[in-house]
């Protein structure tokens, strides 16, 4: 790529003079990043600078809960521990880029994984990297959330920046969980339709309604912080360690708000691409 | 290419790296409601725990091995080593030596006649490397962080796990942060040595937790509360450093790809049940911001 740049020479005695020119710093002075080399500079190119990677954790142990044999329900003591201590590592990061004085956190991952503790204990982990913007957002304002918090997005840097061109900000990451059993079904129901290509409507029943407690969860969240609306959201199904008939659904997806009444972003530009 | 065959010495029966520092005989604390939380230390390497010795040797061996592969890189007229890749293996025919090993490619500068004392090493491959060339940025070094941390298994953290209500287990918690923390401290510092503005982590650094025997216990009816939770991580990244670079800098092309949602098939992590190899997908295809 360098190669089709006019001053390619230049830019490399640039860079040769600047590491000739390197002192030992302060480790403070150096900001950490997991951003890949494209997140990273499209971060910066959006207006803001990398301070540092923050990560909040929490391990935590499930209770246990068993659903009724033969009913649809939700779980909520296993409902309330995954969010709880989803909600437990999400505020730790967000506590550490409160330290840096960070604006926002981008690029966050959150995940689940099993630990050799125990049987029913997970490492719930946040990690992400704090950004703080080199102006205040257009129109006035500041870029951190109605609750005076850096913002948070799981967007990757591509979309975040995207997300900034257009004309919006992130307001944070949302999320609702729901834990549901699904009900077995009944010896009286599965003898009559033996055979037969049916649709079983108390399973239907059930997804549809533990997929629609984690979304309004969700927006309840995003409504709490006057958000317009939520974009980059997933929709999962897990099913940890609970069998097959417990399942949670987990949404979460990243509130936006508004920066100016206009949203265009350039025509796109059609690519062939040659490879593969 | 760069290598270096280590021997790891056990201090003792064990590598000698997990001494909790847990107060020998003192009451441990019933396991019942209402009694205060004795509070158990977590001793990470970059403290000064018994493990910062192991820590030390594994810096020790990448500093030998990048000098070597910085000589090589010097003998050949380079300027510096891009898409540096470090393993750590065990050797086939005597498990407790290590091999550290860097291999990438030396590269010159074009219209450069400056003859650079240490060259650059990095773990970015060519792609990241031009990108960040262009943008004004340059890699500075390959570096390591490493910490092993050890927490003992009091009877507090233990008597939460058998309940059946949710809860969070904090010693643990605090076990995996102060490891996540201590690895972080570690490649600032090194990062520090030789200077540069930022750093870019090459993974995300899992950590791995397990449990050894306690060497502080002395034995005796509970048997349960003599382990020791260890847990450690290692993060790979490298500085890099801002210079002016000859104006005008490119804005980023805009193209928005019109293949699977969002442009980027499997892109976004998985909220939950991730590991961290997913991440790395991102930001490699669909570059939707390449110069």
């Amino acid at each position: 790529m360098t190669k089709a740049e006019p001053d390619g020479n230049d830019l490399a005695a640039a860079a040769i003079r600047r590491l000739t020119g390197l002192k030992p710093g302060n480790p403070r002075a150096i900001f950490t990043s997991d951003l890949s080399v494209n997140e990273f500079l499209l971060v910066r190119e959006a207006g803001f600078r990398p301070i540092g990677m923050v990560l909040g954790s929490s391990i935590y142990h499930v209770g246990l809960q068993v659903g009724r044999w033969s009913r649809n329900q939700e779980l909520t003591t296993l409902s309330q521990a995954m969010y709880h201590a989803r909600d437990l590592a999400m505020t730790r990061m967000e506590a550490e880029a409160a330290a840096l004085r960070a604006d926002g956190i981008v690029g966050v991952r959150l995940t689940v994984e099993p630990r050799a503790f125990g049987e029913d204990v997970a490492e719930f982990l946040a990690i992400g990297t704090a950004v703080k913007a080199g102006t205040p957002p257009p129109g006035g304002g500041q870029w951190r959330n109605s609750k005076g918090r850096p913002f948070t997005s799981d967007l990757s840097g591509q979309d975040f920046w995207t997300l900034i061109q257009a004309g919006y900000a992130p307001l944070g990451m949302v999320m609702g969980t729901c834990v549901y059993h699904i009900a077995h079904q009944k010896m009286s129901a599965v003898l009559p339709s033996l055979g037969k290509n049916i649709e079983i409507a108390q399973f239907t029943q059930a997804l549809y309604d533990a997929r629609e407690l984690a979304m309004a969860r969700m927006q309840a969240e995003a409504a709490e912080l006057h958000a317009e609306g939520i974009v980059g959201v997933q929709l999962n199904a897990h099913n940890h360690r609970w069998g097959g008939h417990t399942t949670e659904f987990f949404s979460i997806g990243t509130a936006i708000r508004p920066l100016r009444a206009d949203h265009h972003i350039q025509r796109p530009t059609m690519v062939l691409s040659l490879d593969g | 290419m760069g290598t270096a065959v280590l021997r790891l010495g056990r201090a003792g029966r064990y590598w000698g790296y997990h001494d909790c520092r847990f107060p020998r005989r003192t009451q441990r604390t019933p396991a019942s409601p209402g009694t205060a939380v004795p509070t158990v230390p977590v001793v990470v390497s970059g403290a000064g725990a018994a493990s910062a010795t192991v820590v030390e040797v594994f810096d020790r061996a990448r500093r030998i091995v990048l000098e070597r592969v910085s000589a090589e890189c010097l003998a050949v007229g380079g300027h510096g080593v891009v898409a540096a890749a470090v393993t750590t293996a065990p050797l086939a025919a005597q498990p407790d030596c290590l091999e550290f090993k860097v291999i990438g490619t030396a590269v010159r500068a074009r219209g450069s006649r400056v003859r650079l004392t240490t060259p650059f090493t990095s773990h970015l491959d060519g792609h990241g490397f031009a990108k960040l060339l262009a943008a004004g940025w340059v890699p500075v070094e390959l570096l390591v962080g490493m910490s092993i941390g050890v927490r003992h298994d009091d009877s507090f953290s233990r008597s939460r796990k058998l309940s059946s209500r949710n809860s969070e287990i904090s010693g643990l918690s605090d076990l995996v942060r102060a490891v996540r923390a201590d690895a972080r401290r570690q490649l600032q510092l090194h990062g520090a040595e030789r200077g540069g503005n930022g750093l870019i982590l090459a993974d995300g650094g899992a950590v791995r937790v397990w449990k050894e025997i306690c060497t502080r216990s002395t034995g005796g009816d509970d048997e349960l509360s003599f382990h020791d939770h260890l847990a450690e991580t290692t993060l790979t990244g490298s500085t890099i450093a801002q210079f002016d670079a000859p104006p005008p800098k490119k804005r980023t092309l805009q193209v928005l790809p019109l293949g699977a949602r969002g442009g980027e098939p499997h892109s976004r992590p998985a909220a939950a049940a991730g590991s961290d190899g997913q991440r790395r997908r991102r930001g490699v295809q669909g570059d939707r911001g390449a110069t």
